[in-house]
């Protein structure tokens, strides 16, 4: 429905993954961000990357979309408030497999062979759904009342993206090191990026580990999640 | 089945105030049970019960506070105080839009609304054919909403949820939507639900609905004003919107008065403006926003003088307009007379009066209880002083006026106080000297049961206006009775399910448990349990009968001290089960679950032994065979006076669900 309200329709999809990622591409193989890649090999790397970002940051914002999008709908009928959560989710994947579709192409286009371990990085991705869920469902409730979030998200993912080595290699030492190194996103992205493309990297175990991290974060996000939802639609229905 | 037990729902008047709250209340992760700033009562403390295939209608005007009450019942809106409980599926025809886009087909949309409404998906494609066949848009089913015909919208989303299956249907402020043909097979269907399914109706216009509905209630300003039967509580309605309209009107001129002041002010060259005489909302106080009592009391007197059938009719305030009344005067209070059943004596009357004086803190004031045939014992703690009828009456004399009184007021039941009482009230003064004094009457007790007793409201709310106490009595050791026994007493009554047939089985029941320990029979000769037939035992080796070891005078005091010295009580649905609660003695009480059957004094029984921790089973005697219930009371029939009385009951109850134990 939101894409039928467009005059390119899906391809706005493909579109918010190729419009930062081409000029990242493009910079990033200039300043030698894929170290020692090649440029067709970079342009997997960090495209691929730009999509399991995009996935993870999807699944923060858009439970909050959805929210808003139905505010209106939730005080006039009486149905479960995982709809929102299963609806985001739906929402995400479908995105997601057209993003994977970009991916597929540009390995075609560089002739990067697809290693073995692409399974693996295909079933990374409900893992990175849920874990940007765990996220997303702690700012659900807040948009009933304040908008701040919504506004604030947005200015929050450029930041996040660039604490995670998703358009540069990891540094050996320095302050960015540190910083990749205690960044579970790293972890969440980094690796499924490489079993997508290159195959296991060494510290593969890390992306199990943020996993954990992740689910920690989901179980009382989701207990907030259903204890806050109904108080904020009686605001919404109040007003 | 819906239930509403005492509800409340607070709402803020402002915007931002609203949002703070919101925010607040979030991150506490619970709501405000109390009245913020700028918050108010939308509902407070609103009871209503419309039990399986039943109906209610609720009648307010605008902001009354209906529509919080219909998204209550149907899951949208969480309680602040109470208990809303619903069973079942719930359908609401939706007011607004409900999920719709401009840019979806018919058919799209109307998948959306089974989705919403909870139609299985094998189902939709079905439900779909019939919602657009029902609603003569076939054609449409292709076409964008953009292009849908805004009239047919509404006639849509209520013949969607019409369409839908639900055990529970909630009508806010309509039942039939659109015009001609399709109206009447609307109206033609929601008849049929209301025969088949628990309806809830709630609506601003002062008219019956064209089907029948069991029960009704006025809401205004948040409050349950009236309860009763439809046509009872309709006139009630119409004589308050009519007095509304007549007030809203009113304040119209006058604000019209005051702005064509202010505006000829003006065309003289003033250049001031008159001061405001109100507070702006900010500055309003929580008692601005949320009606007191005494602004509602002093509606229902003024709709009491104007309307015929509104000072006979139940309301919730009553107690509190009564708790006002007594409280004006420095007179010593009567308590009573009570003439009806021991039954309903202990199980209504005697808790009302004890949370009545609670309320009253009558330190300084004499009570007097006046009642019969030595009911002493069930007084001592309430009032100073106790009247026996049958020491200022001969039993003849007593039997004779209480059926003159049944006679002439047409009801057993003391639902307002008669000829006959005052009477029987002033004698009770001359006997004690007493030159004036006020009453508290069992009339109001009658009027909040009364709702109760017809399935209106749910038996909690009778617990609301009652104070469960112990009656505390010696052992009766004068009484040359076993160290431990059983105690029994079997009544035919409708409202227990209990007929004379059933006396074979009380007798089988009787005799084995007799063959193992001594049994008393509670007939001492007088009976006190007004219709209620005894069902009379056979006598056998182990049954202690007590008939006439008393006269009529001493029968209630006697059976008081009898079954506070017993190990059990087996018995009927009679004055023994609240008696032998308040004397915390386990109880195991048969009944049989048949038409005309009342489960509301069972569940008020279940409230009084969990608040006084006394011991209580229920047993539907057609699911279990005399000798083995025998048996069952003989193995757990050890003395119990503690504590573990109640999760003894709970344990037979869980133990017994199978087996016909409630």
């Amino acid at each position: 429905m939101r894409y039928r309200q467009t005059y390119f329709g899906y391809l706005w999809a493909l579109v918010r993954v190729l419009a930062p990622g081409i000029p990242l591409v493009m910079v990033g193989s200039q300043f030698g961000m894929g170290g020692e890649r090649p440029v067709s090999s970079y342009a997997v790397f960090a495209l691929s990357g730009l999509v399991l970002w995009q996935i993870f940051w999807d699944s923060v914002t858009m439970p909050q979309w959805i929210t808003r999008r139905l505010r209106r709908l939730l005080s006039e009928a009486r149905f479960s408030y995982q709809a929102i959560l299963v609806a985001a989710t739906s929402y995400v994947l479908f995105n997601g497999s057209l993003y994977l579709l970009l991916i597929v192409g540009t390995m075609l286009i560089s002739r990067t062979p697809l290693p073995s371990t692409a399974v693996l990085g295909l079933l990374a991705i409900p893992g990175i759904v849920l874990s940007g869920l765990a996220i997303g469902m702690l700012f659900v409730p807040f948009t009933f009342v304040y908008l701040d979030f919504r506004y604030g998200l947005p200015m929050v993912s450029p930041v996040l993206l660039w604490t995670a080595p998703i358009f540069y290699e990891s540094p050996d030492s320095g302050f960015l090191h540190v910083l990749n190194t205690w960044n579970p996103l790293t972890y969440l992205v980094a690796i499924p990026r490489s079993w997508l493309t290159e195959g296991f990297v060494g510290n593969d175990i890390g992306f199990v580990l943020s996993l954990i991290v992740f689910g920690l974060i989901f179980v009382p996000a989701h207990r907030f999640y259903n204890r806050a939802i109904p108080i904020g639609v009686e605001r919404v229905a109040h007003a | 089945m819906i239930t509403l037990n005492n509800v409340s729902k607070i709402f803020c008047s402002g915007f931002d105030r609203a949002r703070a709250y919101g925010f607040r209340d979030m991150l506490r992760g619970k709501r405000g049970t109390v009245p913020r700033r700028l918050e108010f009562f939308a509902l407070k403390d609103v009871s209503l019960r419309v039990g399986h295939g039943g109906s209610f209608v609720v009648f307010g005007v605008q902001g009354s506070g209906k529509t919080t009450l219909a998204r209550l019942v149907c899951g949208m809106f969480q309680p602040d105080r109470g208990q809303v409980t619903v069973s079942g599926r719930v359908q609401s025809p939706p007011n607004g839009k409900l999920g719709l886009n401009p840019f979806m087909t018919l058919a799209e949309y109307v998948d959306l609304l089974a989705a919403i409404l909870g139609v299985p998906v094998a189902n939709q494609k079905d439900y779909r054919h019939a919602l657009l066949k029902d609603c003569d848009v076939e054609g449409y089913a292709d076409a964008r909403m953009a292009d849908f015909p805004r009239a047919s919208l509404r006639p849509l989303l209520m013949s969607a949820s019409l369409l839908a299956d639900g055990d529970v249907f909630v009508f806010d402020n309509a039942y039939v939507a659109g015009s001609g043909e399709f109206r009447v097979r609307c109206l033609a269907r929601v008849a049929e639900i209301v025969k088949t399914r628990t309806v809830l109706i709630l609506t601003e216009i002062p008219k019956l609905p064209p089907f029948p509905v069991d029960h009704a209630m006025i809401l205004h300003e948040g409050r349950a004003l009236y309860y009763g039967a439809p046509d009872r509580i309709l006139p009630i309605f119409q004589s308050l919107a009519d007095d509304l309209k007549q007030e809203r009107d009113r304040a119209l001129k006058e604000s019209t008065v005051a702005t064509f002041a202010i505006d000829s002010a003006r065309g003289d060259g003033a250049d001031t403006i008159p001061p405001r005489t109100s507070q702006p909302p900010s500055a309003a106080s929580q008692s601005d926003l949320t009606p007191s009592t005494d602004t509602v009391v002093a509606l229902m007197e003024h709709l009491a003088d104007t309307t015929e059938t509104a000072g006979a009719a139940m309301s919730p305030l009553l107690p509190a307009i009564e708790v006002r009344r007594i409280s004006a005067s420095n007179k010593p209070l009567l308590l009573g007379p009570w003439l009806g059943t021991a039954h309903w004596e202990l199980m209504y009357w005697r808790p009302y009066v004890a949370w009545m004086l609670k309320q009253l803190n009558l330190a300084d004031r004499r009570v007097i209880a006046v009642s019969r045939a030595g009911a002493d014992l069930w007084y001592t703690g309430l009032a100073d002083t106790y009247v026996d009828l049958l020491d200022l009456y001969s039993r003849e004399e007593f039997e004779g006026i209480d059926a003159e009184r049944i006679r002439r007021t047409g009801k057993r039941k003391q639902r307002s106080l008669s000829d006959m009482e005052r009477d029987v009230l002033d004698n009770t003064a001359r006997h004690l000297g007493l030159d004036e004094f006020d009453v508290l009457h069992p009339a109001t007790m009658f009027r909040m049961c009364g709702e109760v007793w017809r399935g209106g409201l749910p038996p909690e709310f009778v617990s609301q206006y009652s104070h469960y106490t112990r009656i505390e009595t010696e052992h009766p050791v004068d009484l040359d009775l076993p160290a431990h026994y059983v105690a029994v007493r079997f009544t035919s009554d409708p409202a227990s399910g209990v007929r004379p047939e059933t006396q074979g089985y009380v007798n089988e029941l009787v005799q084995a448990l007799a063959a193992n320990g001594p049994v008393v029979a509670l007939y001492t000769g007088y009976s006190i349990e007004g219709p209620a037939e005894e069902l009379t035992l056979d006598a056998c080796d182990g049954l202690i009968s007590l008939r006439d070891r008393v006269g009529p005078r001493e029968s209630a005091r006697l059976e008081t001290r009898v079954l506070a010295g017993a190990d059990l009580c087996v018995c009927t649905m009679s004055s023994a089960v609240p008696l032998a609660l308040c004397c915390g003695v386990e109880t195991t009480g048969l009944y049989i679950a048949q038409h005309g059957f009342v489960d509301v004094h069972w569940a008020v029984a279940d409230v009084i032994a969990s608040q006084l921790e006394s011991g209580l089973a229920a047993v539907d005697l057609r699911q279990v065979p005399a000798l083995q219930l025998a048996d069952r009371v003989r193995r757990r029939g050890t003395p119990l006076r503690s504590r573990r009385a109640t999760a003894r009951r709970q344990e037979m109850n869980r133990g017994g669900r199978g087996a016909g134990i409630r």
